[in-house]
């Protein structure tokens, strides 16, 4: 500022013409202004609950509610979720001779890295009881997991591993470059989301102070997380085309999974879940899909129990036992989990 | 693309930096004339990959709706660009005239096609249905390009006002074709005058010029009013006008309310966006609101809600019907077109000329009202002015009821349902409290929200939030407005609703 005389000859400050800020002083602004935005975000992301992703956030706040009441749990996709019953599995269980109490936390259309987060998130709950966990063995998914991007759903996971997980997962990939950018881009965006919180506070005061707004199903809670599919009448046309799938899968043989991005990731979670005193069983549930005939995995390297065989569990395939190609119905739930169980106390006996 | 949406950051920063780093006017105007059409093709061109293979493969059949709204644009353009050159060259009043008239026949024309054709051939088909002749009228499939609305009135202003001698018309057509389409008031305004606009353009902006941390600031308001107020108030209202019936006088209360506050923190949060993102660029649009919901009358309303819009309708509709230059009757009528016309501007439909009714009839009454409170006594004038401010916004919450009643198009039969006229009554007796009896109530926070909103909006009004912000550093401006921005979107959603302002 510089005084000038003004026509009635009193003093008055006004704006110095050689007074602009230098580009230092902008760049300073600037400087302070990301930091506050950045410091921010970062302090309130560490001090958020789990964020309120539909139907995902219900099941995690009850089992965090009951953590210490399970000792074996279930992560995966819909395919955990509509094809294993807890208390099946712990009637099958115990009736072997190994007492489980367990809980299904899959949920439809959950493929890592997403399931890896998720079951990061429940193992840092520390359940004090936590023997047994059991992991969906799938491929990365490549596409988006609930239409057309951005949901809570699709944000809620991209912390700073995760991404990274999902970056190096795109870049091994053989999709094509226009389509690897277009996922570079989309994950970047929705980590950027997630960092800043998107929505995290409304959600919080619709919680605190408008609850009625959205009704949420609980159905699940007596049936320890397992959501049943009800039976359907297969025509002659779809057992035919069923019969053909299985066909295709079986002579399938040189589908490659085993990317070195994947293992490490795979590493990564398994050793997590080490670090506790639960074990990592990993479960390939009957399947019909190519993309998920491991053929690549050194399955002697990991412990779990791997159903993708129609000539090894006949039964697991027969379409009565389905809801659809890549689905169990409730009786086929019912048989895979007993089979699950018979699999596991076998294998706990040796341990 | 959304002006709170992140990818909005990306691109604007892209313009920013490229637009001060060219040296030329003129080859900023180009720049700022390709980002405005990039801008634009964002809201139809889908995917841009796809767009592209479908183009060069020929497969004109899958491009997706609306690839031909760029036309539409450039036409009118193109065409105002001729009738301010044939204006001016004319060599008498008739043929200038002429010209005139061409400029309003295109542009009304096209705004008719788009938005009115289906409604008068439905309503056309109701009418003769109901007297006996039973009509087979035909609509058509069409299509709204987006801010059709808002570029062919800026497009005419420019045609009048050259007319009216009161502007140059535009040598470069790179001029006008960068004011029709410059991209902060492309899709929803604010409706700038070429009065305002055009001499902005010839000059080179100077960076120097720019008041980047009052911009910031109202870019900020803009996005805190969009993406957390509006996009907060919007389920609260969708939720009470889906079913009206079920609630109870307060729940009325509450709904309509959370919808003025909606609507209203919608527009006015994209208009800041607006003027905020030209103002960066250099360019300053004109103001559209003014705090109108502290308004003492509904005159005074309209002077400050959607100001461009409504200057433009007193200036080139009002004023051309011969505005208050005759009889009291004939001012009436005046003002009573002028508003139908208005309500009919936001779309094709009963509701919104219903709205524009009730508008123009508040009108007539505050001017009957001021004419007859002339004499009365000091008491009786300061009563009224307590409760000035809070019967307009009664009136205006009342007209809300019949804008946000939209009727529901079926695609199946064609037809118009009454639905939103008929929830619209029943929500108005409920508001009302002359009838209804529902039970459904929000819960007794959504007033307390609703009144720290209106505290807050009061505070700003008084320029008490204003007058603080500005003494304070630079430096404490930035600190504040990162933190402010980081807890801003904790209240944001992850996908937002278009602009509402957007439809029309």
């Amino acid at each position: 500022m510089r005084r000038v005389t003004n026509s009635a000859g009193a003093a008055v400050a006004v704006p110095s013409t050689n007074a602009r800020p230098s580009i230092a002083h902008h760049a300073l602004i600037v400087a302070l202004f990301l930091v506050a935005f950045a410091g921010t975000c970062g302090l309130l992301h560490s001090r958020l609950p789990f964020p309120s992703v539909p139907d995902i956030a219900p099941r995690f706040r009850y089992f965090a509610e009951h953590k210490d009441e399970f000792d074996t749990i279930f992560i995966g996709s819909s395919r955990i979720r509509h094809g294993i019953i807890p208390q099946v599995f712990d009637e099958a269980a115990a009736k072997n001779g190994v007492p489980t109490h367990s809980f299904n936390l899959g949920y439809s259309g959950m493929w890592p890295p997403e399931s890896y987060y998720y079951l990061r998130q429940v193992l840092a709950l520390h359940p004090k009881k936590l023997r047994n966990v059991f992991i969906e063995l799938m491929d990365y998914r490549l596409g988006q997991a609930e239409g057309e991007a951005p949901t809570m759903r699709s944000v809620y996971w991209h912390d700073v591993p995760h991404t990274g997980m999902a970056l190096r997962l795109v870049a091994e990939s053989p999709l094509s470059f226009n389509e690897k950018v277009g996922l570079f881009a989309t994950h970047a965006h929705e980590f950027v989301q997630n960092m800043t919180n998107p929505g995290r506070g409304a959600e919080w005061l619709e919680q605190r102070y408008f609850p009625a707004r959205k009704k949420v199903d609980t159905s699940w809670i007596s049936r320890r997380g397992f959501d049943p599919e009800p039976a359907t009448e297969w025509s002659e046309a779809a057992q035919e085309e069923y019969r053909r799938q299985i066909r295709v899968f079986e002579e399938a043989s040189t589908h490659e999974h085993w990317r070195p991005g994947f293992a490490a990731a795979l590493d990564d979670i398994l050793g997590k879940v080490n670090q506790t005193r639960a074990k990592a069983i990993l479960v390939i549930p009957p399947t019909v899909r190519p993309e998920e005939h491991f053929t690549a995995c050194p399955r002697g390297a990991f412990f779990g129990f791997y159903f993708d065989s129609p000539s090894k569990y006949p039964r697991l395939y027969l379409p009565e036992l389905h809801y659809d190609p890549g689905h169990l119905n409730e009786a086929g739930a019912r048989e895979f989990t007993t089979q699950l169980a018979e699999h596991f106390t076998t294998a706990w006996m040796t341990w | 693309m959304l002006f709170v949406e992140f990818r909005f950051l990306i691109f604007f920063a892209v313009i920013f930096g490229v637009h001060w780093a060219l040296r030329s006017n003129t080859a900023r105007k180009w720049w700022l004339l390709l980002a405005s059409h990039t801008f634009y093709a964002c809201f139809f061109i889908g995917k841009p990959s796809e767009f592209f293979a479908h183009v060069t493969h020929g497969e004109w059949a899958q491009l997706p709706d609306g690839w031909w709204f760029p036309v539409v644009l450039w036409a009118s353009t193109c065409m105002d660009y001729a009738v301010g050159l044939g204006i001016a060259g004319a060599a008498s009043e008739g043929r200038r005239k002429a010209w005139l008239l061409v400029s309003l026949a295109v542009n009304l024309g096209v705004l008719s096609f788009f938005k009115y054709f289906n409604f008068f051939i439905i309503s056309a088909g109701g009418f003769l249905d109901w007297v006996g002749l039973h009509s087979s009228l035909h609509t058509l499939k069409i299509i709204l390009p987006y801010g059709v609305s808002f570029y062919t009135f800026q497009s005419m202003s420019y045609s009048i006002d050259v007319y009216r001698r009161r502007l140059e018309p535009v040598r470069r057509f790179l001029d006008l074709a960068f004011f029709i389409s410059f991209f902060p008031q492309l899709v929803a305004g604010p409706i700038v005058r070429a009065t305002v606009f055009l001499p902005q353009v010839s000059v080179k902006r100077q960076w120097a010029n720019v008041d980047v941390r009052s911009s910031a600031t109202l870019f900020y308001v803009g996005f805190v009013k969009k993406a957390c107020v509006s996009e907060f108030a919007g389920p609260f209202s969708d939720q009470f006008f889906a079913g009206p019936e079920k609630y109870s006088h307060l729940g009325a209360l509450a709904g309509v309310l959370f919808y003025a506050v909606q609507i209203y923190c919608d527009f006015s949060g994209y208009t800041d966006m607006a003027i905020a993102t030209a103002r960066l660029l250099g360019y300053e649009l004109t103001l559209n609101f003014d705090f109108p919901y502290f308004s003492g009358n509904i005159t005074e309303f309209w002077r400050r809600w959607h100001i461009s819009l409504s200057t433009w309708l007193r200036d080139y509709l009002y004023i051309s019907l011969g505005g208050n230059r005759g009889t009291k009757l004939y001012t009436y009528r005046n003002l009573m077109l002028t508003m139908l016309l208005g309500g009919l501007w936001h779309g094709a439909s009963w509701n919104f000329v219903i709205w524009g009714g009730l508008h123009g009839v508040a009108l007539i009454v505050h001017r009957e009202w001021v004419r007859l409170s002339e004499n009365t006594g000091v008491l009786l004038r300061r009563a009224i002015a307590v409760l000035a401010v809070p019967l307009t916004f009664f009136w205006v919450c009342v007209t809300w009821i019949f804008f946000r009643a939209a009727p529901t198009y079926n695609e199946k039969t064609h037809a118009i349902t009454a639905t939103g006229l008929h929830n619209a009554w029943i929500t108005l007796k409920e508001f009302t409290f002359t009838g209804g009896h529902g039970r459904n109530a929000f819960s007794p926070e959504c007033f307390i929200v609703l009144a720290v909103l209106a505290v807050l909006h009061w505070l700003n009004s008084q320029r008490i939030l204003g007058t603080w912000w500005r003494r304070l550093p630079d430096w404490a401006c930035a600190l504040l407005l990162g933190i402010g921005i980081a807890v801003a979107l904790l209240f944001v959603p992850v996908k937002y609703k278009p602009f509402i302002y957007f439809q029309f």
